[in-house]
């Protein structure tokens, strides 16, 4: 009889330690972030936050007479893991406009829910004339952002050793010259 | 009756010169007293503020972050949080941070300083 109390009691408690609940609490989301060597939010934010700093601080920007109308070309992705560089670029395109120093023209990958929205109101017949929005006034950009994101990983059997590089420039449209670039590099190590 | 004038400038000229302390500019959480705020400067290039600041560890390798606070001229937070950035420090380690404001509307700033594992 002991030995079936037993029995019972042991599984009892095997079963009620499979079964524990997860914990889950709310970090800060600009807290540093060392959970893998891989690209992480730490390194998305310092590459944004760099790069929007250096490109505030060009003269191009900062002492045009008009406010500068940029729009968003590609990052390219060079490293060997996966990285959503439009991430990057959307925050540094939503940083420099809350600066209030720049205006961004819609990208190229943006283009047809615009393309769209105006056909919509201009040939549906279904709006007030006074209240549509004409085609034809679209502001063209005069610069784009473009660059790309590297990395070197080197490893043996106890330490990773991971180098990003982001680069990123701005390219007059219309004479085709940088007016500005950057660097940001993160070096990160994991040891097992 | 002249030096006492002359003493009552010096002391209102003086009141009115408040130029804040590197203390009363670095803003500390957690055990981050290994680590000496040297120097900071700041400067107005471009119409954006950039502050300079040099730290230097004063113990055994350390793990700090920081980041900025900006405020404009009446003292109200200008731009959400920074990004907290890591840097690894040996001992006696010196490292210059170099920051700019997210806008013009920036005049004031806040060094933050924290450890982390």
């Amino acid at each position: 009889m002991n030995k079936i109390i037993f029995l019972f009691l042991g599984l009892f408690l095997t079963l009620s330690n499979c079964s524990t609940t997860p914990k889950v609490k709310y970090e800060d989301s600009k807290s540093v972030e060392t959970v893998t060597s891989s690209f992480g939010s730490t390194d998305l934010n310092q590459i944004a936050e760099s790069m929007t700093r250096s490109l505030l601080q060009t003269k191009v920007i900062s002492s045009g007479p008009n406010v500068a109308v940029i729009t968003l070309a590609e990052v390219k992705n060079k490293t060997s893991e996966y990285i959503d560089t439009r991430v990057i670029t959307e925050k540094i395109r939503t940083q420099l406009t809350k600066s209030g120093q720049v205006k961004f023209a819609i990208s190229i990958s943006e283009m047809q829910s615009q393309q769209d929205e105006l056909k919509r109101q201009n040939q549906s017949g279904l709006y007030k004339n006074e209240s549509i929005s004409k085609s034809g006034n679209m502001s063209g950009a005069k610069f784009r952002i473009e660059g790309a994101i590297s990395s070197i990983v080197k490893q043996n059997k106890d330490i990773k050793d991971i180098y990003y590089i982001f680069n990123l420039s701005l390219v007059n449209i219309e004479t085709g010259l940088i007016e500005w670039a950057d660097e940001k590099e993160i070096r990160k190590t994991e040891q097992r | 009756m002249k030096n006492v004038l002359l003493v009552i400038f010096f002391f209102l000229v003086v009141s009115c010169s408040s130029v804040p302390t590197v203390k009363e500019l670095t803003l500390r959480m957690g055990d981050t007293d290994n680590i000496e705020v040297v120097d900071m400067r700041s400067v107005v290039r471009n119409g954006i503020l950039t502050v300079q600041a040099q730290i230097k560890n004063t113990k055994e390798n350390s793990l700090v972050s920081y980041r900025f606070s900006w405020f404009n001229k009446n003292g109200m937070k200008v731009f959400d949080d920074e990004a907290w950035k890591p840097l690894t420090m040996g001992k006696d380690h010196i490292r210059e941070i170099i920051a700019v404001a997210p806008t013009p509307e920036a005049s004031d700033f806040k060094l933050e300083l924290s450890s982390f594992k």
